[in-house]
């Protein structure tokens, strides 16, 4: 397997994955310090951002709906799931088909069905936002739950639970919860991706959330643009890794015991 | 027997290192044509390693390797015409049965129609006559062994490497896929390695068992010689002697085992008088006597297990761990659990190793 | 006696209530999911496929259909099925490549890589597509960069702005995204199947051309639909990148919804195209669910 192509072949490739992933971001950061007009280099796009009045106003607008989003979530697939997987098995298929279908279903046919279709009292709330990204979420956070409630031997837990007199509820949330915990975590992480990342929908049903008052912004100052755009993704990508390798260290540590079990 | 036919594998002076670390060290091994040699040993004794040496799987080894009286030392695998049967999903996944089993065939460019038949007669020969056209997933794991070996056997190997071919099969199935695997290397007389950790397999299907420990190779003999005698205390715990009971030299060649005293088999008895030495006894070793008979130990029955026409006896004589006895079933049927027990050494010598 | 009949009241009330109550009860936990969905997925959805044939006074009519079928939609079609094909094409080759090889790599390389594609494979959006002007603008410090040493891309008619421009955008979050969805079928690809493929005398050709390749293909085509799909339905990149500058159909619906032209056939234009969308999406996500299928069977 070594030896199914040469070394220096792979080391090609990877080298130009590395530059057109690194590159477009350091001239891209090259281009957000450059200053209006004349020559030279300055954070003056960065504290630009600041400056702007409403740029704390839909961070928090944004956090808000993402923690509704996540909680949301947390109330309705999270049951759902553990629903099917304990008792409700012949409804499971079909809850699977009907996970899937928000990714069938492109966002923007969405958004125009939901400018149509909604009440009044509805499309006069912006939280209707976190229900729909509950909805965009689900056929990611439905399979995040689906795998971890798979890979733990349900049945034997549910009737160890049962065997020793815990109700169904005290079995979900002292048994089944803690031991499929990371993927909930996974779940509702995911959830708040993307509610925090939503533009397509957002936009479309004409709210103003962090990602589209950055477009909004933009259009006067197209340094500050970029310098938004770089500060709004290296900022994303920085909370990715630390979740990610938070995630890769637990799993780790937890892994641990077992290998030394063998 | 092995005398008399040609060498057809000759193993000399294999030596494997990783890092620092030596997976094997100077082990040399010949195997006559149409022998089918077992290497027995506890996971990484180096028993594997010196198996993917051999199929050339590994070429980054010391030593020589003859097969067929042609030096084969550095040649690639592909270029050996070794079959190989691993221990499990080594099946092509997308090929139908048929397709995996020509597919040594298809290599060497042999014409459709004979391939077919080549097929066909193979497996017939392992019983599977019917499933040519099945896939992979659609076989028990005892059936995808029988293709492997099928596959492995289509282009008449020079010899056939079995690497833990059961270990993967439940038990039932692994008694009647190696005496398969028997009767198929006796007709068609391949040449063998098979390594295994399963003691009891080996020796059902060798016709040598070499036990390997530590990258070394402690002793290679016909199944019968080994279990009756054991050159060393790890070869002999291997082949089933598993009680490890305190005992002392006293005078030459004999040792004091409980009451009883008992001849040190020749192979480990260079000690001096009064040595305090552990002395190796095979469950079976033991008889039931009345109590007052001499030399005898008296004991309690602490477990019982009925194992069908034996029963294993934990039994406590005084000494730090329990000594395990197999009596046939009908003279442990008046036993209890509490009830006390008497018991002498029924062979003749003990192997004693030092403490 | 107050006990008893207070133990016999409750009784005829539990037998009362009976199997519905319970059955109810039972299906609780799939309430709150089923009225999420519905209200916010499949009602909206529901009322694209009502409007769409729904004609300007109300009544049935295939009006909206009708105009969909006129050159310009009929292009804006054609533009996001080519977009979507060379995107999914472009990004699974390169993707399925760098997966290739960053499988085989030592333990530590690995995490890195799928830790990195976990984060890139969520870039995109609107700040995404800034970049890439920022980066290959006409002002951009590649495009400079490259001018400097005597390439210059926009001399010869390349620009950012345009559909090979959105090829790259896309590639930067679909390469990621190829490596982690074509990753797990590596990762089942067995050492065996080489070996064994090696002890029976074949050459590495073979073994890729008759093993290693049909053994993957299921897995590469679902993930490469996959791509097609994200790329399919994606719209801020393309609207921040490239605005009207090529028809695609999110872009169309997205101008639609904005314009607010409620008159005559083109009030439920926007939703006959959003079914258009949708068909096309289901059936690539058919194919895909069939060639998973494929591939869980090797």
């Amino acid at each position: 397997m070594k030896r199914l192509f040469s070394s220096g072949f792979k080391y090609l490739v990877l080298a130009i994955a590395l530059i057109f992933f690194v590159l477009p971001v350091v001239s891209a950061l090259e281009f957000s310090l450059r200053k209006t007009g004349g020559h030279g280099h300055a954070l003056t796009n960065y504290s630009w951002i600041f400056q702007q009045e409403d740029f704390s106003l839909n961070l928090m607008i944004s956090l808000k709906l993402a923690a509704l989003t996540a909680a949301i979530t947390l109330l309705t697939v999270v049951p759902a799931v553990a629903y099917l997987h304990i008792e409700g098995q012949r409804y499971k298929r079909l809850f699977e088909f009907l996970a899937i279908l928000p990714l069938v279903v492109p966002v923007v046919s969405l958004a125009i069905g939901a400018q149509k279709a909604m009440p009044e009292f509805i499309q006069n709330s912006q939280y209707e936002l976190a229900f729909f990204y509950v909805v965009i979420s689900i056929p990611y956070t439905f399979q995040s739950l689906n795998v971890g409630l798979s890979s733990i031997p349900l049945k034997t837990l549910v009737e160890a639970s049962r065997s020793l007199g815990a109700s169904f509820r005290k079995t979900i949330t002292m048994v089944i919860l803690p031991a499929i915990r990371s993927a909930v975590n996974a779940a509702l992480f995911l959830a708040i991706t993307l509610s925090f990342g939503e533009f397509t929908l957002t936009s479309l049903l004409h709210w103003e959330t962090f990602p589209v008052w950055i477009t909004r912004v933009s259009q006067g100052n197209i340094l500050g643009s970029i310098a938004l755009s770089m500060f709004s993704l290296i900022g994303a990508w920085l909370l990715l890794i630390i979740v990610q390798s938070a995630q890769t260290f637990k799993s780790r540590s937890k892994s641990q015991p077992k290998e030394a079990a063998v | 027997m092995i005398t008399k036919t040609e060498t057809a594998v000759s193993l000399s002076n294999i030596a494997k290192h990783y890092g620092s670390v030596a997976a094997l060290h100077d082990f040399s091994l010949d195997i006559a044509s149409g022998e089918l040699v077992a290497l027995l040993g506890p996971s990484g004794c180096g028993k594997t390693t010196v198996l993917r040496i051999l199929g050339g799987l590994d070429l980054e080894h010391d030593g020589n390797i003859v097969v067929a009286g042609t030096d084969i030392t550095g040649m690639p695998s592909d270029k050996r015409n070794m079959g190989m049967v691993f221990q499990a999903y080594s099946l092509f996944p997308n090929m139908t049965v048929e397709e995996n089993v020509e597919y040594g065939l298809r290599v060497r460019k042999v014409s459709v129609a004979e391939r077919r038949k080549r097929s066909a007669e193979l497996l017939e020969m392992v019983h599977l006559g019917h499933r040519g056209k099945s896939l992979p997933h659609q076989l028990s794991g005892g059936q995808q062994q029988r293709v492997a070996l099928a596959r492995a056997l289509a282009i008449s190997p020079k010899v056939l490497l079995l690497d833990e071919p059961l270990s993967a099969l439940d038990a039932q199935v692994r008694v009647q896929i190696r005496e398969e695997i028997r009767r198929i290397q006796l007709e068609t007389g391949t040449t063998t390695l098979f390594v295994t950790h399963d003691q009891e397999e080996a020796m059902a299907v060798a016709d040598r068992v070499g036990v390997m420990n530590l990258g070394q190779l402690e002793q290679i003999d016909s199944p019968a010689t080994l279990y009756n005698n054991p050159k060393s205390p790890f070869a002999a715990s291997f082949v089933g002697i598993t009680n490890k009971i305190p005992a002392e030299i006293v005078g030459s060649g004999k040792v004091k085992i409980l009451n009883q005293v008992v001849s040190v088999s020749e192979y480990a008895g260079k000690m001096e008088n009064g040595a305090k030495v552990v002395a190796l006894v095979r469950p079976e070793n033991f008889e039931m006597v009345s109590e007052d008979q001499s030399g005898s130990t008296t004991g309690r029955v602490v477990t019982k297990s009925f194992l069908g026409p034996m029963t294993k006896l934990g039994v406590e004589l005084g000494i730090p761990s329990l000594v395990s006895v197999n009596l046939t079933s009908s003279d442990a049927r008046k036993i209890s659990i509490g009830d006390s027990l008497s018991l002498v050494v029924s062979s003749e010598s003990v192997m004693v190793d030092r403490v | 006696m107050t006990i008893h009949l207070e133990n016999a009241i409750n009784r005829t009330a539990t037998r009362k209530g009976g199997s519905a109550v319970r059955t109810l009860k039972g299906f609780a936990p799939l309430l709150p999911f089923t009225m999420v969905f519905s209200f916010f997925f499949v009602w909206p959805i529901f009322q694209i496929f009502k409007n769409s044939i729904t004609g300007a006074d109300g009544k049935y009519g295939l009006g909206a259909y009708r105009l969909l079928f006129t050159k310009a939609y009929l292009h804006a079609f054609q533009g996001s099925l080519r977009l979507s094909f060379f995107s999914a094409i472009t990004a699974g080759l390169i993707g399925a490549l760098i997966a290739f090889y960053v499988h085989r790599s030592s333990s530590s390389m690995r995490s890195i890589i799928s830790m990195a594609s976990g984060v890139l494979a969520n870039a995109g959006g609107v700040p995404l597509a800034f970049m890439f002007i920022a980066a290959f603008g006409a002002q951009g410090g590649i495009i400079l960069l490259l001018k400097k040493i005597g390439i210059d891309l926009y001399g010869h008619g390349f620009t950012i702005f345009s559909f090979s421009g959105l090829v790259i955008v896309y590639s930067f979050f679909q390469i990621p995204l190829m490596i982690l969805v074509f990753t797990p079928a590596l990762d089942g690809v067995r050492k065996e199947w080489n070996e064994a493929s090696e002890s029976l005398g074949a050459t590495k050709t073979q073994y890729l051309r008759w093993v290693l390749i049909p053994v993957l293909f299921p897995a590469y085509l679902a993930s490469t639909l996959l791509l097609f799909s994200s790329a399919f339905s994606a719209f801020a990149t393309a609207r921040a990148l490239i605005g009207g500058n090529v028809s695609l159909v999110p872009l169309v619906i997205g101008s639609l919804i904005d314009g607010n032209i409620a008159v005559g056939a083109e009030a439920n234009l926007g939703d006959a195209l959003a079914v258009g969308m949708v068909v096309i999406s289901a059936i690539v996500m058919v194919f895909y669910g069939l060639s998973l299928r494929w591939a869980r069977k090797r």
